[in-house]
């Protein structure tokens, strides 16, 4: 015991380590502008654009840049807009809530102050329904349908775990378009704890584009916490700006 | 009676003057290594002979006879022969003077020879001496970060260098990170690099060849060591059992447990460190089949295991194993040639267990056969030649489970003819040319790769030049963002194999035999060289389809001085290099440094005999910043999962940042103490001495300034600070 004591020592000797401010100096490339915008069915249009802020310059969230945006024949108006859950704003949106029509997909044209029109178009996935969700072995099977179009058939699958006022949360992403569409099919989710009060099983239907800008965002903040993941810049849909314009579906089913 | 008396008494009177005796020796290196191909010239009778694979020769001598002693890598010797006082074994000094370092200094080989004494005068981090880690030291060479296993010579990746054992590839056998030794100097105990002026018979790598010859000589029967370090052990053994010395087996044994620390120490602590370990045998089999015919067989093993928790949620479970075995038969044909035979078979497999946002499990495998036929002819003393062919097939296989399985397979054939001559075109003037033809069988295509090299050598001066061409036939594709041990080799054979061109001047001045003064300037043109688009460690078979073709440059000059004295030894070199890729799918098609552009190095290594039994050696090398990739933004993105603001960096173009220079430290005290049958050796020391904070990664950390602003800062991660570290060595022989 006394010489693993000892090792633990020099371990812990060694990990005393700093961890250096190093100077960032002129980065050669200015970011450009950032836009998002996800469209659901019976919610509100809403859209965030804002100029991406260089890493060399003191950060100003600045949501009073004048774009003209309009999504498909809508113009958006500007002001603050927010999430019915959630603390995310938006500064462009509409009173108006996001129908799915018979088009089989939406164009996004925005005009920004200084520099190139922004445009994107996206699908529409089919509306996104649970069928069942079973509890076996610590493990939660959720079955659905999958969408006809295998451009759809990308998922997020998000599980809340609640005992006792605590929650624990699962989630996973999965690439579903080389399964047969149109075909019921199940995931299986881990559970952090086999006791629970209730369970949340959130399944969204993204479009491949925003699975892969889903996916990317996820390497980018994990490229910055550790050496493992190699940073790539952003993988979006839109043109003339980094970011994302698309529609996404999602179901909720709760066991308790 | 008595004329067979008289008979007699006349064969005894010519045997003493008119008859020749016979001079029967064996020719060795300063390792005691056997040296084939001597030339021994009786200048007196003018009759010749050369040495067989054991490095024995017969000769017609008579007293008084001038014999002149020949190699093309050794100095040569003349002597007169005494029959009552000649020696049966005769050594070879290397071209350089020197024993420490052959290197550039050899214009001959233009090849850098290492063996284990060389080795031990770099200090041992956790005890544990190796073949990469010395070449690391080693102008022209650089091993930028320690968290990668990997060396880079001048300016090439650390996919492009050919790690060999008696001229058959073996599989790289990664230990984790630059720290912990690979390739045994026990066992593979001498071992040529070569940088430039590559030898005709070696092709499919883009930067540099290590030929690593295992020992297979010893002086005593029975020899060995037993080493206890901090976290892992070693059992050594040579045997060379029964008088006739046919028959020599050496085999090296390593067991870490740093794992079972680190459970100790997880258990008591939030931060987890790695559960790492590791083993690995390396074992020689050598047996003189008779006076000019040897067989050996040498083997490499290694398994690894390596438990990675990254933090809460996000997990890798990474195992690798490699299985390294030649044979070859190498005999004497006639007077002058030698022909080698070698079968090789290696295996390097892999599998990881991903626990993240997206789950992944993967096993990859890579399997080569190999068969080598290679012959050196000695046509006379000024002139030689190597010839050879060989036939190499690689089968790489990928299955990993995302969402499904997936399966990716590749076969590659290669077929390779070599020639190369020798000639001594006068006293100090050689010339070696020779050419490479590879050919991926199944297109068809044959990659025609010449080499040419001129040497001028006399007195306390060498100059040369060289070219060579030299094709790669596989890249490496990152897993993480680093080098390895689970990074996947991808066969390029729909497209160009890789291509360097390389010129290189060196030169060689010894003004004294204390000192030498080596030089070198290089440029090398790449073309045809592969990158990965990008790699998220997911979906590595759409990843695999992401190589793309590119080309480079790199140049430098390098600077190496060496002093040696019987106490001290001190080496001091720099190198300056310049590297740069462009490749069209990337950074818009702009140049750029990759991350082992390292445009100075200096290195200070000294080996101070204090006393006959303790010995320090230190180790400060200094390197100038690497590249590495930064933000150049941030954005507030919607996290539609939580449905809350996340900061995310923006990344632009690769290696858009250049790292400060980083240096350390290095010192271990040998002190050795003679004990019953043996010595006891006991290691004490410390690796980045002055905890120098080098940065192995950057990254952005956002910082409040006040209520409305917020700052970035660019922080650096440091993995490897001061370690101290300390081992016994219990070394025994009979």
């Amino acid at each position: 015991m006394r010489i693993f004591l000892i090792i633990s020592g020099i371990l812990l000797l060694s990990s005393c380590i700093k961890e250096p401010v190093l100077p960032l100096g002129e980065l050669n490339e200015k970011p450009s502008y950032f836009v998002e915008c996800y469209l659901i069915p019976n919610e509100i249009y809403k859209l965030s654009a804002t100029k991406l802020q260089p890493i060399n310059e003191d950060y100003i969230l600045d949501y009073s840049l004048d774009f003209e945006v309009k999504v498909g024949e809508l113009d958006l108006i500007q002001g603050l807009y927010r999430d019915e859950k959630g603390f995310y704003i938006y500064n462009y949106g509409h009173w108006k809530k996001f129908m799915p029509g018979k088009s089989p997909s939406v164009q996004l044209m925005i005009i920004p102050p200084v520099g190139d029109t922004i445009s994107a178009s996206t699908t529409i996935p089919e509306q996104v329904i649970i069928d069942a969700v079973l509890d076996k072995n610590q493990e939660l099977s959720v079955m659905f349908k999958l969408d006809r179009n295998p451009q759809h058939n990308y998922y997020i699958c998000k599980v809340a775990n609640y005992l006792n006022d605590s929650v624990q949360n699962e989630t996973k992403y999965f690439d579903l378009s080389q399964k047969a569409p149109n075909t019921e099919t199940r995931i299986k989710m881990p559970i952090a704890n086999k006791d629970f009060d209730s369970i949340s099983t959130v399944l969204m239907r993204l479009t491949d584009e925003n699975f892969k800008y889903q996916l990317s965002l996820k390497d980018a903040q994990n490229a910055n916490n550790d050496n493992l993941v190699q940073p790539s810049p952003l993988k979006g849909n839109l043109s003339n700006s980094t970011g994302i314009f698309t529609c996404f579906t999602a179901d909720t089913v709760l066991l308790q | 009676m008595n004329k067979i008396i008289h008979i007699l008494c006349v064969l005894l009177f010519f045997s003493g003057g008119l008859v020749n005796g016979q001079y029967r020796a064996v020719v060795t290196n300063a390792n005691k290594v056997p040296v084939e191909l001597v030339h021994v010239h009786n200048l007196t009778t003018n009759k010749g002979t050369v040495s067989k694979a054991s490095g024995a020769f017969t000769i017609e001598v008579n007293e008084g006879d001038l014999l002149k002693i020949e190699h093309l890598n050794y100095n040569s010797l003349l002597f007169s022969y005494t029959s009552t006082n000649q020696a049966d074994t005769i050594v070879l000094t290397n071209k350089d003077y020197s024993l420490t370092e052959i290197y550039i200094t050899n214009p001959i080989s233009s090849a850098y020879q290492s063996n284990k004494s060389k080795i031990d005068m770099v200090p041992s981090f956790l005890g544990e001496q190796d073949v990469v880690k010395y070449l690391a030291t080693l102008p022209g060479v650089t091993s930028p970060s320690m968290l990668d296993a990997g060396i880079y010579v001048r300016g090439g990746n650390s996919s492009q260098n050919a790690f060999l054992i008696n001229n058959m590839a073996v599989a790289n056998p990664n230990h984790l990170t630059g720290i912990l030794s690979t390739f045994d100097p026990y066992i593979l105990g001498t071992s040529q690099f070569y940088k430039s002026g590559y030898p005709s018979a070696y092709n499919g790598y883009l930067s540099s060849y290590i030929n690593m010859k295992p020992s297979v000589y010893s002086n005593t029967q029975f020899n060995g060591e037993i080493n206890a370090g901090v976290l892992s052990s070693s059992l050594k053994l040579k045997l060379r059992p029964g008088q006739k010395n046919k028959l020599f087996w050496g085999i090296s044994l390593r067991k870490s447990y740093y794992d079972i620390i680190a459970r100790a120490y997880n258990a008591n602590n939030e931060n987890n460190i790695p559960a790492y370990n590791f083993s690995d045998v390396t074992s020689t089999l050598n047996y003189l089949l008779s006076d000019s015919w040897t067989a050996n067989i040498t083997l490499i093993a290694t398994n690894d295991n390596l438990p990675l928790k990254v933090k809460q949620g996000i997990s890798y479970g990474l195992d690798w194993g490699t299985f390294s075995s030649n044979a070859e038969i190498k005999g004497a044909l006639g007077q002058s040639n030698t022909i080698y035979f070698s079968l090789g078979y290696n295996q390097y497999n892999s599998s990881f267990d991903a626990i993240t946002h997206r789950d992944t499990q993967g096993e990859s495998d890579t399997q080569q056969y190999s068969l080598l036929i290679r012959g050196e002819s000695g046509l006379n003393p000024a002139m030689g030649l190597t010839y050879g062919l060989s036939l190499t097939r690689k089968n790489y296989q990928l299955y990993q489970f995302l969402d499904e399985g997936h399966h990716w397979h590749e076969n590659m054939e290669l077929g390779n003819v070599f020639i190369e001559y020798k000639q001594q075109l006068s006293n100090a003037l050689k010339l070696i040319a020779g050419v490479n033809a590879t050919s991926v069988l199944r297109s068809g295509y044959v990659y025609i790769s010449p080499r040419a090299k001129l040497i001028y050598s006399k007195d306390k001066y060498a100059f040369w030049f060289d070219y060579a061409d030299t094709r790669q036939f596989e890249e490496r594709m990152n897993y993480f963002t680093l080098r390895s041990p689970v990074d996947l080799l991808v066969p390029i054979t729909g497209e160009q194999p890789s291509q360097s061109r390389q010129v290189s001047l060196g030169s060689s001045i010894r003004p004294n035999l204390r000192m030498t003064i080596n030089s070198g300037v290089f440029y090398k043109e790449l073309h045809h060289i592969k990158e990965f688009i990008g790699s998220d460690g997911f979906n590595l078979n759409e990843d695999i389809s992401g190589m793309v073709d590119g080309k480079g440059d790199s140049y430098g000059v390098e600077l190496d001085y060496i002093y040696k004295v019987p106490t001290l030894y001190a080496r001091l070199n720099y190198t300056f290099s310049e590297v740069k890729h462009r490749f069209n799918a990337i950074n818009n098609g702009q140049a750029f440094y990759p991350q082992y552009d390292v445009r100075h190095n200096v290195l200070i290594n000294s080996s101070i005999k204090i006393k006959n039994n303790l010995t320090l050696n230190v180790l400060w090398s200094y390197m100038s910043g690497v590249t590495a990739t930064i933000p150049i933004g941030v954005a507030i993105a919607k996290d539609v999962v939580e449905n809350r603001m996340d900061l995310i960096p923006v990344y632009g173009s690769r290696y858009n940042y250049r790292l400060p220079a980083s240096h350390h430290l290095d010192m271990n005290l040998e002190i050795r103490r003679p004990v019953k049958r043996g010595m006891l050796k006991f290691d004490v020391g410390a690796y980045n001495l002055y905890n120098q904070q080098n940065p192995s990664f950057v990254y952005i950390e956002p910082e409040a300034k006040d209520d409305y602003f917020v700052t970035f800062n660019l922080k650096s991660k440091v993995v490897l600070p001061f370690m101290p570290y300390l081992s016994f060595t219990y070394v025994f022989n009979k």
